[in-house]
């Protein structure tokens, strides 16, 4: 039996339709749980918020400054002046 | 991807990939299921893809063509996945109407055969398309669909309209 040509071929093939997908088919939802989930950001965002972070708690860890206020000034209890000549005035 | 670009790729995409795994498996609920596996894959993995390595379909494609030989390894477990030394026989055309001819001729051809005469044929990919689709090179590609043209040439050479004229004259 003669094949067929290359045209008769392509006639025939084209004959079969294939159906499209139902209507029915919805996409697909991932059902996955919130500590489970990611979110994506971009390298120079999350370095910003790395510098920010790092220096924050430089900040937050650095001892305050040594500030003196007038309820430091207490008066003396027991006034002890000791009296220190120079030594010329003996000689 | 963001959640409309996955959306608008399932709404544009998914007639494709539904014909092509109903032309490859014969099954409308396998080929259901194969759509769902395909937009799941990329809505779990969506980094696989390369927009820069060629087009979105061919790469879906690709996708339900690995499921497709999934279940076709799962039913046919102990076939092997060869196409070159297979030899189709002119089919029996006077049970069947034509159209139903060319579908079991098509779904007679082997695996490898069968899924690069689709998307050539029937989703229009090129060969380098397909090539990405099914991971093999353009070559091998080429020569899959000559032999599957070769054998369907002879499987359906009853279809020829004067051989179908003489036998309806016959009858």
């Amino acid at each position: 039996m003669q094949p067929l040509s290359d045209n008769e071929l392509d006639d025939l093939l084209h004959q079969w339709q294939a159906p499209d997908a139902p209507a029915r088919l919805q996409p697909p939802r991932m059902h996955r749980p919130w500590w489970r989930r990611t979110i994506s950001i971009p390298v120079p965002v999350a370095v910003l918020i790395l510098v920010f972070v790092a220096y924050w708690a430089i900040i937050a860890h650095r001892q305050p400054p040594q500030t003196v206020t007038l309820a430091d000034f207490q008066p003396v209890k027991q006034l002890q002046p000791r009296i220190i000549r120079s030594g010329y005035e003996g000689q | 991807m963001t959640g409309t670009e996955f959306r608008s790729a399932f709404h544009q995409h998914k007639d494709a990939i539904y014909r092509f795994a109903w032309r490859i498996t014969g099954s409308p609920e396998i080929a259901e299921d194969i759509v769902q596996e395909v937009f799941l894959a990329l809505l779990c993995h969506p980094n696989r893809f390369d927009c820069l390595r060629g087009e979105l379909r061919p790469f879906l494609l690709g996708i339900a063509r690995n499921l497709a030989l999934k279940c076709w390894r799962q039913e046919n477990r102990w076939d092997v996945l060869t196409d070159e030394d297979y030899e189709a026989p002119p089919l029996d055309v006077t049970r069947s109407e034509t159209v139903e001819t060319v579908g079991l001729a098509v779904r007679a051809l082997p695996p490898l055969q069968r899924e690069v005469l689709v998307l050539a044929e029937y989703e229009g990919l090129s060969l380098v398309e397909i090539a990405q689709a099914v991971e093999a090179e353009v070559g091998t590609v080429k020569g899959r669909l000559h032999r599957a043209r070769e054998n369907l040439r002879r499987m359906l050479a009853p279809l020829k309209p004067d051989v179908v004229r003489t036998s309806k004259c016959n009858r």
